[in-house]
């Protein structure tokens, strides 16, 4: 046990600071505490006040204890989503595997401390959107120690089963040795079905209890915490701990908890036993599968004919990152699935209401659509939409220590800067486009309107893409030994949160001064604030083109 | 011909938790390589050949000092002079997710080949090097050696006149480097002029025409491999290192 513990920490002290370590940065330093905390505090405010209003709600009207089903469920949900996008990259991605292999460890002590390093990534998050929002309901309602107990066993039993059960599924794929002979590909198949798994778990929990009838939902919500059943039925482990932070029982909370705790330890021993069977076969397969045999493929004509230096570049941008499933899943891919999930889910949570689209879509239509409140309304949906697009923020750090290339060709630097926040800005297209297609679905806006919006949202968007740029040229990742360590654990992340936030301000802002403009002038406004911006920091990285390029080498 | 005048290179680094020092990673440095010549640039690990090679490939800018090729300076002519180098840095698998020929394509279109010369120059520097059996494969994928052959590969798309070359066969097997050390000479025999960093003395003594030993950043000895053997009254360059620097006990 002594070794897993030891492993646990050097896995998780790899991911999280090695670029702290190289950059001389002490993990304990002053500053990165700060923001640490200041994060924290934030996150944990926003969580604080919109739990406190749904939970204040909730009270009124004698529901309370759903609050406790949404938020297990919620951690369930979550664990399961965070799993898909971290575990083939802790398991199998990691470049540590093929030091680790040779050293004298058992399989079993190996499997743990990744197991571990997942978890515990589950915990830091789940603090957030589960303990803090479940030891508000303990406060609110009055509950006593019994429910504080209960509540910390909840929070670290409710994640481990479905950290477990998607690792299994995980193993499982990437235990097809012919499958992982072809790296590559085999990155894109694992990358794709996780998507689809996430997609199926939208779809599903959209239709949960639609066939429950009218009078029987009306009793629910009359019953005093009659409505926790909605959420009832689904996750046995979800089940009992809902039981035992709603009962009065002492005896029942017992008894609840150790249901759960025997369904987590078998899920436990079964999952080490398939793991131990399974998942070195597919480490090994996949980190010396890809082999150097020669390829049959030959070279057409055509593939040599000349290509523009942008579209050669840009093209190089978008193979990378479509070739690598961590650069795929975290700076391709969500500009095109973030908008789809969330209107699933919003969709979703309507039509539990007993709405339908076409409900949604006339009940709309009865109120004004074509005015500026509402276009900065799809404005702000964009931004948060774009937020996690992860493509500029990350441009150099992606390269790694390949970044020096920019350095000795001849292409100017502010050209290469160009050329590598396209792939942003395409994107971020895609996500507006999607959006107002969505808008236009539902709100049936005008099509000049749409126009105006495209406009406004694609500079926000290329002021977005060379502001971000601009923090990886001063704060470029380029030693790391794991994509995850680009994309997941590197602080500059929050940057494109922050713009977008400092943007949905002022887009408030901007509401509340000219709420009655007319939409094209009030539109239009923003856009020519957002093109001065835009023109200075283009202006800016021109000028300094050399200078922000100094910590590359 | 490149000509370096009174380079130095000083970093700022931490000394302790509070202070900060600055040291000369190059110190006044100068030399000459000629057209149709290999310099051998020599010296132990941390000596500052990399430094040096960056510095004069254009990735850093020099503290003090001059660099210029054939008259033309990076202040005035970067894009130009960098359109003449190729530029080899250790052993490294840039842009792993890319084939051979995609990344010896985008290089063409980067330096500017155009269709006619890119497949020629592609398809030769693929038969000299021995890279025709990979040339579809995926960088990830491939050899430390072929993955070497791939990353000299690159710098030779544009037809280059400087080569800045920085331990261009460290940990390869003895044929890779031979293939490689081969094409150094006929590009010499061709006029180009190539700067050869290593820490393998002996490679050097059997490629290069002039050597420049360094040593903590500053140069110890320059000239011919023989009149520095002559000068150390040594057989070799290795016995003429230890010599000049004072033997093995120096660094200990």
């Amino acid at each position: 046990m002594d070794k897993v513990i030891k492993l646990t920490k050097i896995f998780l002290k790899n991911s999280f600071s090695t670029m702290d370590a190289r950059m001389g940065i002490s993990t304990k330093s002053k500053s990165k505490i700060i923001v640490y905390g200041l994060l924290f505090l934030y996150f944990a405010g926003l969580i604080i006040f919109l739990g406190y209003n749904l939970l204040d709600g909730l009270i009124a009207i004698h529901q309370e204890t759903i609050f406790v089903g949404m938020i297990l469920f919620m951690i369930f949900g979550l664990a399961i989503i965070q799993t898909i996008f971290s575990s083939i990259n802790i398991l199998y991605f990691t470049k540590d595997s093929e030091y680790l292999l040779p050293l004298p460890l058992k399989p079993y002590q190996i499997i743990l401390a990744r197991t571990n390093v997942m978890l515990i990534a589950e915990y830091v998050i789940i603090f957030l959107i589960g303990f803090i929002p479940l030891v508000m309901y303990g406060i609110l309602t009055g509950a006593g120690i019994v429910y504080y107990l209960t509540m910390i066993l909840a929070v670290i039993l409710v994640p481990i089963l479905p950290v477990l059960l998607i690792s299994m599924i995980v193993m499982f794929i990437m235990s097809f040795a012919k499958l992982t002979k072809n790296r590559n590909r085999f990155q894109l198949f694992a990358t794709l079905l996780v998507l689809a798994i996430i997609i199926a778990i939208s779809i599903s929990t959209s239709g949960m209890k639609q066939d429950l009838t009218n009078e029987e939902m009306a009793q629910m919500v009359v019953q005093a915490n009659g409505m926790i059943e909605l959420v009832k039925g689904y996750v046995p482990t979800v089940d009992y701990l809902m039981e035992a932070l709603t009962t009065n029982s002492l005896f029942t909370a017992i008894v609840e908890v150790l249901k759960t705790l025997g369904i987590t330890i078998i899920g436990f021993i079964v999952y080490m036993l398939i793991a131990q069977k399974i998942y070195f076969k597919g480490l090994v397969g996949n980190l010396f599968g890809g082999g150097a045999s020669s390829s049959n493929k030959e070279i057409n004509q055509k593939e040599y004919r000349n290509s523009k230096l942008y579209k050669s570049y840009v093209g190089k941008e978008f193979k990378n990152m479509t070739r690598n499933p961590v650069f795929l899943m975290q700076c391709l891919i969500p500009a095109v699935l973030i908008p789809i999930v969330m209107v699933v889910v919003v969709y979703a949570g309507l039509n539990s209401d007993g709405m339908g689209l076409e409900q949604i879509t006339q009940m709309v239509q009865q109120i004004p659509i074509n005015t500026f409140f509402i276009a900065c309304i799809i404005l702000g949906v964009i931004q948060f939409f774009t937020m996690f697009i992860y493509i500029s923020i990350t441009a150099i750090s992606r390269d790694g220590e390949n970044a020096v290339f920019m350095k000795y060709i001849p292409v100017s630097l502010y050209k290469q800067y160009m050329y590598k926040i396209i792939p942003n800005i395409i994107m971020n297209i895609v996500t507006i486009i999607i959006t107002l297609g969505i808008a236009k679905y539902i709100l049936n806006l005008p099509v000049i309107t749409l126009i105006v919006l495209f406009i406004v949202a694609t500079i926000m968007g290329i002021l977005q893409s060379i502001a971000m740029i601009i923090v990886d040229l001063k704060r470029p990742k380029l030693n790391w030994d794991s994509e995850y360590a680009v994309v997941k654990q590197n602080l500059n992340l929050v940057f494109p949160v922050l713009l977008s936030m400092v943007n949905i301000g002022i887009l408030v802002g901007f509401v509340y001064l000219l709420k009655d403009i007319n939409v094209y002038i009030g539109v239009g406004i923003l856009g020519t604030l957002y093109m001065i911006p835009t023109v200075i920091i283009n202006k800016y990285i021109y000028n300094r083109q050399d200078k922000l390029a100094e910590k590359i080498i | 011909m490149i000509i370096v005048e009174h380079i130095t290179k000083k970093f700022v680094r931490n000394k302790n938790k509070k202070e900060k020092e600055e040291f000369s990673a190059n110190n006044d440095i100068t030399f000459e390589a000629n057209d149709g010549e290999i310099i051998g640039i020599l010296g132990p690990n941390g000596a500052g050949k990399t430094t040096l090679l960056r510095m004069i490939a254009g990735i850093l800018e020099p503290t003090h000092g001059k660099i210029s090729f054939d008259g033309m300076n990076y202040k005035e002519n970067e894009i130009k002079i960098k359109q003449n180098i190729a530029y080899l840095s250790g052993n490294t698998k840039i842009y792993d997710t890319l084939s051979t020929y995609e990344l010896l394509k985008m290089c063409c279109d980067i330096y500017g080949v155009d269709k006619e010369n890119s497949k020629k120059r592609i398809n030769e520097i693929a038969k000299v090097l021995g890279m025709e059996q990979f040339l579809c494969n995926k960088i990830a994928n491939l050899s430390t050696g072929q993955t070497q052959k791939v990353n000299l590969a690159r710098c030779l798309v544009h037809n280059p006149k400087y080569y800045i070359l920085d331990e261009a066969t460290t940990g390869l097997d003895i044929i890779s480097s031979q293939i490689i050390l081969n094409f150094i000479k006929e590009e010499r025999d061709k006029g180009k002029t190539i700067l050869y960093s290593t820490h393998y003395m002996e490679e050097a003594e059997n490629i290069c025409n002039r050597v420049i030993m360094i040593n903590k950043g500053k140069i110890i000895k320059a000239g011919t491999p023989e009149e520095i053997k002559k000068d150390t009254d040594t057989t070799n360059l290795r016995d003429a290192f230890f010599t000049l620097v004072g033997g093995v006990s120096s660094y200990e």
